[in-house]
């Protein structure tokens, strides 16, 4: 299933529920939902806020290969930011020392099996690989 | 979407989902916490970063006063995000 979507938090509604049909269409989707909502929502937000001047839509794509479930997040017009090399935040620091920035991408690492980074020609492409336990 | 909403005795209700989209909503009722307070999580089925940096914004803003939001009736969803993040740490979470 692909579908694009418009570069705005507001279509973080039309995301989710494009999420949650491909979920219930899948017999093992249920083990999977929560962790894929929260990754594919932190790279989702991450391109939106990142590259506001970007082309007007990302796209999102949602795959069963065998068993995994592999989500393709594209973004066409950016510049090169590989998250897969970003600097993960200091989850043990005291209180008075912590920040929000890059946990996005932390979360969205811990919640996945695996996530792979592809730029070329401004085409940012993010797989997010989960597995499925049966 | 996200309701929010604040009882008599000063408990912050969360349901539905805190997402990106969201966090200025709940921004709003947080900043205006001025003392300790719960947090129920029992209605909320979904958390992200955005939701966190709310949440932390509050506590970190809390705690220079001696005060401290405390977590309560969380999913089990939601509580391995805290875990994740390190939030644990740094929330009481009953």
């Amino acid at each position: 299933m692909e579908r694009q979507f418009k570069r705005d938090l507001s279509a973080l509604d039309d995301v989710f529920a494009f999420i949650d049909g491909f979920i219930e269409a899948e017999p093992d989707g249920d083990e999977v939902s929560f962790p894929l909502r929260v990754a594919i929502e932190e790279l989702f937000v991450n391109m939106v806020r990142h590259n506001p001047q970007g082309s007007s839509t990302i796209s999102l794509c949602l795959n069963r290969e065998d068993q995994r479930i592999v989500t393709t997040l594209v973004d066409f017009d950016s510049e090169p930011f590989d998250i897969t090399t970003h600097r993960e935040p200091d989850t043990d620091a005291p209180l008075e020392e912590r920040r929000v920035g890059g946990l996005g991408i932390f979360l969205a690492k811990r919640m996945m099996d695996e996530i792979q980074y592809e730029y070329s020609d401004r085409r940012t492409c993010i797989r997010l690989i989960k597995n499925l336990a049966s | 979407m996200l309701q929010i909403s604040v009882g008599n005795d000063g408990t912050v209700h969360l349901e539905g989902r805190l997402d990106a989209s969201q966090a200025d909503k709940a921004r709003e009722v947080f900043q205006d916490i001025r003392s300790s307070c719960l947090v129920d999580f029992k209605q909320l089925d979904y958390i992200s970063s955005a939701g966190l940096g709310v949440l932390l914004e509050a506590q970190q803003r809390l705690q220079r006063k001696g005060f401290a939001l405390r977590l309560v009736n969380m999913q089990s969803h939601t509580r391995l995000v805290f875990e994740y993040a390190g939030f644990d740490a740094i929330f009481e979470i009953d």
